[in-house]
């Protein structure tokens, strides 16, 4: 008896490869947080002249791409888990603004944080996977290396005529911290999903109203207009 | 204790038979790239240093045979029925165009093309390679497939590479696709200083900086390592478009927006190149780079990039400054890639 005992051991070693790494955590859940867009009560409409901001530029938008990093899930202020994840996102093609986040604790978050950008760790070139996304998104070492954090871009009318904009964010320092209050309840082994919505004109609103007139259509290279751009980007993104 | 020892090693012999008749499905044969009788050889493409994971459709992974196989497509004429072969238009020693315009515009050269998915000067083409390379065979070409299939040498590469008895433009173009996708240029002078083999003159990196600054800006569609962004853009080459090809991608969306814009021809190897822009109206990059210094057209929908304050018309850059720009730009030529046999004619 203990011999097919001694035997039955050996099937079951024999086939354990079968049984491991395939079943997930019993204690965690996925999360998609899905971004929309609006500009104030209007929706985006791609290179659309109809939207105006705080400083009474009327503007359209033909590019809106960005980084969204260091995600972190509190609960009672206490930070509950951290995410390493960067997400590409480009307004424009939908699937890159659902972020799925994978094995999260089973918890009832009250709040998140996260960076519009990349955290230095991983901004040098080459400190994000090889894409062409990233590849396109490269800041050049010779103006401090890393990666583009944000991409807006588009159009305005000045008393001239239709103008371009090029609201470009980027070199360390310059990576936007935000946070949202929310109501995430992630449950074991299903998939939670959480709306967020970026309002562009947040960009140019608070708490330094941006003119493009004034202050300037490129901010590419120009510490000082990074600055209010980063500072404005902490208001941008809402709950849904 | 003898009979124990009999039992135990049956045992043993038992429950090994067990075990590997049980976990037999886990030897799946993953992999059947094979037909009747052949075993294709799986190829590697390597990437330079620092270039982008490269994306390949999972029915066309690389195979020495097929990469063979459309390398002698490449350079064969039976592909048309006129003589001309993809090389008529695509020679390596020009860095995979050729100096002559045709269709009254210059010929974007093979080079890195399996980072592509936009291609054409005016975008009229889209997806992945094996699409493109179906549309030279298919439409472009015409080839004719019962003179293919007549060929006894092309039935059987064909047979053995794809495991077909009858040719279509689909085994046509993945070969095609097979062999393009390796026409990859990534060892430039440039490339050989960013890997600290070698170092660039003062006056080249006098260039770079310009060309990597808001200075000159041609990184923001020019980008790292790939020097094409693969998008669209209005550079204010003409505020009218008289011909039809000067509309560029409007010709493919119709939406006004995008009326006078082109994609980003890829820099590498430009120096060997004599037309520059859509219409080849430049001879040389010193008229290209003096357009971008002084003869940006102001257009509704002019590239944002191109807009920058004080700079309406061009970059205002000193004749050192130009000069120096198109010191850097020669050195984005890449003599490996232009004299590599294994992408040349074959024997």
């Amino acid at each position: 008896m203990r011999v097919y005992f001694f035997a039955l051991c050996i099937l079951i070693w024999g086939c354990k490869k079968r049984e491991t790494g395939v079943q997930p955590p019993y204690n965690t859940g996925n999360l998609s947080i899905n971004i929309t867009y609006s500009v104030d009560a209007q929706p985006l409409s791609w290179n659309d002249l109809v939207y105006k901001n705080e400083a009474g530029n009327e503007y359209s938008i033909s590019k809106l791409q960005y980084y969204l990093s260091d995600f972190r899930f509190y609960k009672n202020n206490i930070l509950l888990q951290g995410v390493d994840s960067v997400f590409y996102i480009d307004a424009n093609i939908s699937n890159t603004n659902n972020l799925l986040f994978r094995n999260i604790n089973s918890e009832k978050y009250d709040s998140v944080s996260f960076c519009i950008g990349v955290m230095p760790a991983k901004n040098s070139i080459g400190g994000l996977p090889a894409t062409v996304d990233n590849n396109n998104m490269v800041w050049p070492d010779m103006m401090g290396g890393g990666y583009h954090f944000l991409k807006l871009e588009g159009h305005w009318k000045d008393t001239t005529g239709l103008n371009g904009f090029a609201m470009h964010l980027g070199k360390n320092g310059f990576q936007c911290f935000t946070g949202l209050k929310c109501k995430i309840d992630i449950l074991p082994q299903s998939l939670s999903v959480w709306q967020i919505k970026m309002n562009i004109n947040e960009w140019f609103r608070t708490p330094n109203v941006y003119n493009f007139s004034t202050d300037g259509v490129y901010t590419m290279g120009n510490d000082l207009l990074m600055q209010k751009i980063k500072e404005n980007g902490v208001n941008v993104f809402s709950i849904l | 204790m003898k009979n124990k020892t009999i039992a135990l090693t049956a045992a043993l012999i038992t429950a090994f038979t067990i075990t590997i008749i049980s976990c037999k499905k886990e030897k799946t044969t993953s992999d059947t790239n094979t037909t009747e009788t052949t075993v294709l050889t799986p190829y590697e493409i390597l990437l330079p240093t620092r270039f982008p994971e490269l994306v390949i459709p999972d029915d066309n992974k690389p195979y020495e045979e097929r990469i063979q196989l459309g390398r002698e497509l490449y350079y064969d004429p039976i592909l048309s029925n006129d003589g001309r072969s993809c090389a008529s238009c695509h020679i390596q020693s020009q860095g995979f165009t050729i100096s002559e315009m045709k269709y009254d515009m210059p010929v974007l050269p093979h080079i890195n093309l399996g980072w592509y998915s936009n291609f054409m000067w005016d975008g009229s083409k889209q997806g992945t390679l094996e699409d493109v390379m179906q549309f030279e065979t298919r439409d472009f070409f015409s080839t004719d497939l019962a003179k293919m299939n007549s060929s006894s040498k092309y039935k059987a590469l064909f047979k053995k590479c794809f495991g077909v008895d009858n040719i279509t433009h689909k085994e046509i173009g993945y070969a095609l696709a097979q062999f393009t996708r390796t026409l990859i240029s990534g060892d430039s002078k440039y490339d050989r200083y960013l890997s600290g083999a070698i170092d660039l003159t003062p006056f080249e990196k006098k260039g770079m900086e310009i060309f990597y600054t808001e200075k000159g800006d041609c990184f923001h569609c020019h980008t790292n390592v790939m020097y094409t962004d693969n998008l669209f853009h209005n550079t204010g080459v003409d505020s009218i478009y008289a011909k039809e090809a000067d509309k560029g991608y409007y010709n493919v969306t119709k939406n006004i927006l995008d009326l006078g814009k082109f994609k980003t021809p890829n820099l590498r190897n430009v120096a060997l190149r004599t037309h520059f822009m859509h219409d080849g109206r430049y001879t040389s990059l010193d008229e290209v780079v003096e357009f971008y210094n002084n003869g940006v057209r102001k257009v509704s929908n002019l590239d944002p990039i191109m807009t920058k304050p004080g700079k309406i018309n061009g970059l205002k850059l000193t004749a050192e400054d130009k000069a120096a720009l198109i010191a850097f730009l020669k050195t984005l030529t890449d003599t490996t890639f232009l004299n590599n046999t294994a992408l040349g004619k074959p024997e």
